[in-house]
């Protein structure tokens, strides 16, 4: 009972050991003298810069940026998911001529936009909700797309034979089946949106963690450079459980798979 | 092989059926289908025999079957309808530059350039040695060829090792590598430069970063999956574990490893940029910040279409060496059981 509970544990820890001793080198590297502590600083140095910056602070710089993804992502899928269903739905023929420009669009990188933006539109939030919107949009768009020309032609067909009017036909053939599609668009744009966010806050953000990280390269600051690191890929994993958790909700009827990548 | 589609993945191939009758000697038929979002890597495989001897592989990667098979008819047939589809894709394009022209003549002046301006303008850049375009834009591509040729080394070293050798180290590795994957590269930045200043040891191992987790876990993903019926038939068959390596396991990997260099090759070219844009003193980014810093109008557009230019070519030769793999790996494919 005992050996099986420990076994348990184990199987469950399992995932975190390597992580927990890196975590583990990395306090005790720089006090051994294998790293030097100035570029490397302890973990408990990177603890304490954060008890420094307040606790607060740290968290509010989190909040705006998370704040600041999801509100640019929102408006994002805002645009892509009903055009994505006009274009495929309503007119498949436009959307196929449209294809290659949208492709040549999708190429440009949002990274060096941001800088045409901030002449177009000034600096500060827009700017960045604008990139973050850009970089998110074409992957849900494409995805929404193909997920809107892969659903079953049949399952329509028998729905229109046994006489179901267009609405319901939407809403239970049509957005059911695109469904599981739309989730993997979503998370690859947010993850998309959620790279440049930190990319455009740290070239003309006032805040968030981008700017933090930013701002302490530019004052020397390096305990706080690895802050903003760990807090980065806090935020990341947050985003990713975030989405996981709806998916799953959401998507009932088809086993979720498991991405690979980005 | 009947009932394929064209190469181009316009049409799209009912599937994974494989081949139909006892035609050719191939007799595999594939279906390799490739969202353009470029996301997942999860690889489907059915290995239905119809007819004779057919292999239905099937690559998908948006889970969807879409085209991929070769034959003679359809691609006969697909160049004409391809050249009608590029036309027809080449109006909005040329509507975009049309627009993109009159608005530059409406807006304030300093803030858009027109057309006519920006591409002579880039393309003097690029021919004057004055200008040294041509040469940064070298720069930056030998920092992506260096960091991705390391991440390659390194991924499907590694992805290969955990996925055949050391699968029950997977749980333990594994997660910690998802991890790293999820740091965002911006944030990383930094912290490469206070290892390796800024200049092109920062670069390529920024690249090598971005690369290596996408190539690794789709390399150890494949690996880990490969068909067990394959690998004891070959084993059966007397082959050796260096020879099961190469004539099975790695063909069989080969195109799940290109599709995580793909993917890895669009975020390397994209974090490249920025990360000369960020800081650098050399490469295509610096060049885009020098020319706003000097307030060249028309070259920093034509920087940008200069640098989606660069970005849709080397997504457009990934894609062709992509489709070469696939082909050499049909051979083998349809060599082996063939011979058995």
């Amino acid at each position: 009972m005992m050996g099986r509970l420990v076994s348990r544990a184990n199987g469950a820890l399992m995932h975190f050991y390597l992580l927990i001793a890196l975590l583990l080198l990395w306090q005790f590297a720089p006090a051994l003298g294998l790293v030097n502590p100035m570029f490397v600083p302890a973990l408990s140095t990177v603890a304490r810069e954060a008890g420094a910056m307040t606790p607060q602070t740290v968290l509010l710089h989190v909040w705006i940026s998370f704040w600041r993804v999801l509100r640019g992502f929102s408006i994002c899928a805002a645009l892509a998911l009903p055009l994505a269903f006009l274009m495929a739905g309503a007119a498949p023929k436009a959307s196929g001529a449209l294809g290659m420009l949208m492709s040549f669009l999708s190429q440009i990188p949002a990274y060096i936009l941001y800088p045409i933006i901030v002449l177009l539109w000034g600096s500060g939030d827009r700017a960045i909700l604008t990139v973050i919107c850009w970089s998110g949009f074409w992957p849900l768009l494409f995805t929404a797309i193909q997920g809107i020309r892969d659903v079953d032609p049949k399952l329509i067909l028998c729905a229109r034979a046994m006489g179901t009017n267009p609405i319901l036909l939407f809403g239970k053939i049509i957005l059911p089946a695109v469904f599981p599609n739309i989730m993997r668009g979503v998370r690859i744009g947010l993850t998309n949106s959620f790279l440049i966010l930190i990319g455009a806050e740290t070239m003309g953000g006032e805040n968030g963690i981008g700017w933090m990280i930013s701002n302490a390269q530019r004052m020397a600051k390096i305990p706080r450079i690895y802050l903003g690191v760990i807090l980065a890929a806090a935020l990341g994993f947050l985003l990713n459980f975030i989405v996981a958790r709806v998916e799953r909700r959401v998507v009932r009827w088809k086993p979720v798979t498991e991405d690979l990548n980005i | 092989m009947s009932g394929a589609n064209g190469i181009s993945g316009t049409g799209r191939a009912s599937g994974i059926s494989g081949a139909g009758g006892a035609n050719g000697i191939s007799g595999a038929g594939r279906a390799n289908g490739i969202s353009g979002a470029g996301g997942s890597g999860r690889a489907g495989h059915a290995n239905g025999a119809g007819g004779a001897n057919g292999i239905g592989n099937a690559n998908g990667i948006s889970g969807s079957g879409h085209a991929g098979g070769i034959s003679g008819a359809g691609r006969a047939g697909g160049a004409l309808g391809k050249l009608k589809k590029t036309a027809i894709g080449l109006i909005p394009i040329l509507a975009f530059f049309l627009i993109w022209q009159i608005a530059a003549g409406r807006v304030p002046k300093g803030v858009l350039a027109p057309p006519t301006k920006v591409i002579p303008a880039t393309l003097g850049a690029f021919l004057d040695p004055k200008e040294q375009m041509l040469l940064h834009t070298l720069i930056s591509l030998r920092r992506i060829g260096l960091g991705l040729l390391l991440a390659v080394v390194a991924g499907v070293l590694a992805g290969f090792l955990l996925g055949t050798r050391f699968k029950n180290l997977e749980r333990l590795f594994l997660p910690f590598f998802k991890v790293c994957e999820k740091i965002n590269p911006f944030a990383v930045i930094p912290v490469f430069m206070i290892f390796f200043g800024i200049g092109d040891k920062e670069k390529v191992a920024l690249v090598f970063w971005a690369c290596v987790w996408p190539i690794l876990t789709t390399t150890q993903e494949a690996a880990k999956s490969v068909d067990p019926a394959l690998v004891r038939a070959a084993r059966a068959m007397g082959a050796s574990p260096a020879r099961l390596f190469r004539t099975v396991i790695f063909p069989y990997v080969l195109p799940n490893i290109f599709t995580g260099v793909k993917l890895a090759v669009r975020v390397a070219f994209f974090m490249i940029v920025a990360a000369e844009t960020i800081g650098s003193s050399a490469g295509l980014g610096w060049y885009y910040t020098r020319k706003q810093a000097m307030y060249k109008l028309p070259l920093i557009y034509g920087s940008i279409l200069f640098i989606t230019a660069m970005a849709i070519a080397l997504n457009y030769a990934f894609s062709k060496m992509e489709r070469k793999m696939l082909v050499w790996k049909q051979a083998v494919f349809s060599e082996s059981p063939g011979a058995a």
